[in-house]
């Protein structure tokens, strides 16, 4: 067992303090720790004031739904011990990254923990909608054995789906999509036309396009100030009548009055959503009441397989930045101008090799 | 506010650099061409550039460190093993290069050396052109290539291609060796990781190497790398020629202990003509034009444009291959998806 990481001490964050959420004895959250002999501490206190002395005596923390205030920051990084804070789950919406890199704090997710899942899920609420099941099933339950309400229904194969965000989950869709034999067009600022190519995907320049184009569009974005209500009431006018939405991201990249709104005026001909821009969604909310929407209850991430692999993957990056290398999914990459160098991320079997474990 | 000052090296002076041109069209730019014979001149033509465009081997320290107003160099090519990027971070100068630009064409010439190599056409056309004889019995036995396996040193752009190409296309169990691939990509591509390289040499019926050169790389694949591997595997090179100990290669090859090997590369470049790899029989060779087409003709000087003109505009480039350089940039050229805009009001 090597010394250095005999003295690293990993502070685990749980909702408001108590033990984590839904894996209570936290034996994934702590295998990466353990492995390499670091001592993991969970926290067990309930005010800033103590999480800020909890920090003073950590080389990383790791939180699962503990939310963070930015000025936790000032006491981590490059003016504490703690040098940074690994997140479960993917989205980072509640994050202050302009405060992380400006102290120092090195911040990274579970990436890619869930990109099956959310992808089979997009591709549940796709088929539900295009194969109007909701109101189907509905129907059979209750009798009603019709075929008037088929028309109009899409080929699936020739029709276009459009993506927005063409990340992980983004291209998991597009390989699931081309699968069905679909066009698959997508609009993402930010990948290499080499990728885009690699995955068979049309990149478009503007969100109007996939609006205008697609047969079903689904985001797959993270939710910032720049995708906050992106999906909006201009958008569903660009719309065709007969195409869905699709959003397994988060509810705020929609606009859900706009799109209640494009709903009733049937500008669109339907909706799967499997998150809301307020959650639990509020029962007397009126796309509950739609025949044309399917829903879910945020749920798109979840299989045992995939929370495992984040609740291991989060102790393992917390292992990376306390040993001085770059996690593997870095969320504020701007730090690397407020932080000395460090080792590239090597994958777990490697590190262990190389702590001489 | 003066012109910038995007100065590029290369054999010859008078190349007309539309792509250039083209992609830096809204900045206030000028270029300078130089054709420098030695490092004195390299040396003289990068003081005071604001950017740096390089075909050639003049990206020494010497010649890094007396660029000192220069943001950015860009290299035309994929590798930059030329370059001394630890003086360029030093100096805050973003190296960057063409990655993805010949992906394509690398990854065909890889997957093509595979199926030369399992089906032997160029020792079945030597033989057939020389002597006419119909005998097949040298070439035997061929093995079915759908029911082996293949091994990639290096999960990059054009690993990864490979892998989609031979791997999914062959129905190959496909083995990668990559200590730096994060484990979504493995999955995504549904490949086996296996984390130490003698066991790929050990497991693989075709080993192909898709790595950069640098101190990490340099004759990773040695003597003790081919002890590892089947006498009936093919050792594939299409990266670069020092990737492999050349001379370890050539004993493991007189000695029977690999079965063949594909090069499009060789530690010393043109290669000498009396290099005993030319004579082998089970070697099939190209001079390194892995990376050609006449679409990546034009993709080189575009690409690395396209480097060229984010940086002068602030932004980070797609293909910037020393991220450490930002702790020198203080809030400039800022990475895409990271906190606050690009160049915004307030960085």
């Amino acid at each position: 067992m090597n010394t250095e990481s005999e003295n690293i001490r990993v502070l685990y964050l749980g909702p408001s303090g108590r033990p984590g959420v839904y894996t209570e004895d936290l034996d994934q959250q702590s295998k990466a720790a353990k492995e390499m002999g670091a001592e993991f501490i969970v926290y067990d206190g309930n005010s800033e004031g103590e999480l800020i002395e909890a920090l003073k005596d950590a080389d990383v923390a790791m939180s699962q739904g503990h939310g963070i205030s930015p000025s936790l920051f000032r006491h981590m990084g490059n003016n504490g011990r703690c040098k940074g804070l690994i997140s479960f789950g993917h989205g980072y919406d509640g994050m202050d990254l302009d405060t992380a890199v400006k102290h120092g704090v090195i911040l990274a997710n579970t990436a890619s923990f869930g990109t099956e899942e959310v992808s089979n899920q997009t591709m549940m609420h796709f088929l539900v909608c295009s194969r109007k099941f909701v109101l189907h099933d509905k129907l059979v339950k209750n009798g009603t054995w019709t075929r008037e309400h088929l028309a109009p229904m899409g080929h699936i194969a020739g029709q276009t789906f459009g993506i927005i965000g063409l990340g992980d989950i983004g291209r998991a869709v597009a390989r699931k999509a081309l699968a069905f034999g679909m066009k698959v067009i997508a609009y993402d600022p930010f990948v290499s036309s080499w990728d885009a190519k690699e995955y068979n995907v049309e990149m478009v320049g503007t969100p109007q396009e996939i609006a205008k184009r697609s047969d079903y569009v689904s985001p797959h974005t993270y939710l910032t100030s720049e995708t906050y209500h992106m999906v909006n009431a201009e958008f569903f006018d660009m719309m065709k009548a007969t195409a869905y939405l699709i959003n397994c991201s988060r509810g705020p990249v929609v606009d859900e009055k706009a799109l209640i709104d494009a709903l009733r005026k049937k500008k669109i001909a339907g909706a799967g959503l499997d998150v809301f821009e307020q959650e639990p969604v509020d029962p007397s909310n009126p796309l509950l009441k739609m025949d044309n929407v399917s829903v879910t209850s945020h749920y798109a991430s979840y299989s045992e397989t995939a929370w495992n692999r984040a609740n291991t993957q989060l102790g393992q990056e917390a292992m990376r930045v306390a040993l001085g290398y770059w996690p593997m999914s870095l969320i504020n990459p701007d730090v690397r101008s407020t932080v000395k160098p460090r080792k590239w991320a090597v994958s777990w079997e490697v590190m262990l090799a190389e702590q001489g474990n | 506010m003066t012109k910038q000052r995007v100065v590029v090296l290369g054999p010859n002076t008078d190349d007309p650099l539309h792509h250039e041109r083209a992609e830096m069209a809204d900045l206030d730019v000028e270029f300078i061409q130089e054709s420098p014979q030695s490092e004195g001149e390299a040396i003289e033509a990068v003081r005071g550039a604001d950017a740096i465009m390089m075909r050639g081997g003049w990206g020494t320290e010497q010649v890094i460190r007396a660029a000192d107003q220069a943001k950015v160099l860009a290299v035309y090519s994929h590798g930059f093993n030329h370059i001394d990027v630890d003086a360029a971070t030093d100096m805050g100068i973003i190296v960057t290069n063409g990655a993805g630009m010949c992906a394509e064409e690398v990854s065909n010439q890889a997957v093509t050396m595979a199926l030369a190599l399992n089906r032997q056409v160029v020792q079945t056309t030597n033989q057939l052109r020389e002597t006419g004889n119909w005998d097949r019995s040298p070439f035997l036995p061929i093995e079915p290539i759908d029911e082996q396996t293949l091994g990639i040193v290096g999960f990059g752009n054009i690993g990864r291609q490979v892998a989609r190409k031979l791997g999914q296309g062959w129905r190959m169990e496909t083995l990668v060796y990559d200590p730096y691939v994060a484990p979504w990509i493995i999955r995504e591509y549904n490949v086996e990781q296996v984390f130490d390289i003698n066991e790929l040499c050990a497991r693989s019926d075709y080993i192909i190497v898709v790595v950069p050169l640098n101190t990490e790389t340099f004759h990773m694949i040695g003597a003790e790398q081919f002890d590892h591997m089947k006498e009936s595997a093919y050792y594939i090179n299409v990266c670069r020629g020092s990737v492999t100990d050349e001379p370890a290669m050539i004993e493991a090859l007189k000695a029977g202990k690999i079965r063949g090997a594909g090069l499009d590369v060789f530690e010393q470049e043109p290669v000498d003509p009396k290099n005993p790899l030319l004579q082998m029989n089970n070697v099939i060779t190209a001079m390194h034009l892995a990376g050609a087409s006449t679409r990546a003709a034009w993709l080189a000087p575009q690409r690395a444009s396209q480097q060229v003109a984010a940086v002068l505009r602030g932004e980070w480039p797609s293909a910037g291959q020393n991220p450490e350089v930002t702790a020198k940039l203080e809030a400039k050229n800022r990475m895409p998806g990271s906190a606050g805009k690009i160049n915004s009001a307030d960085s």
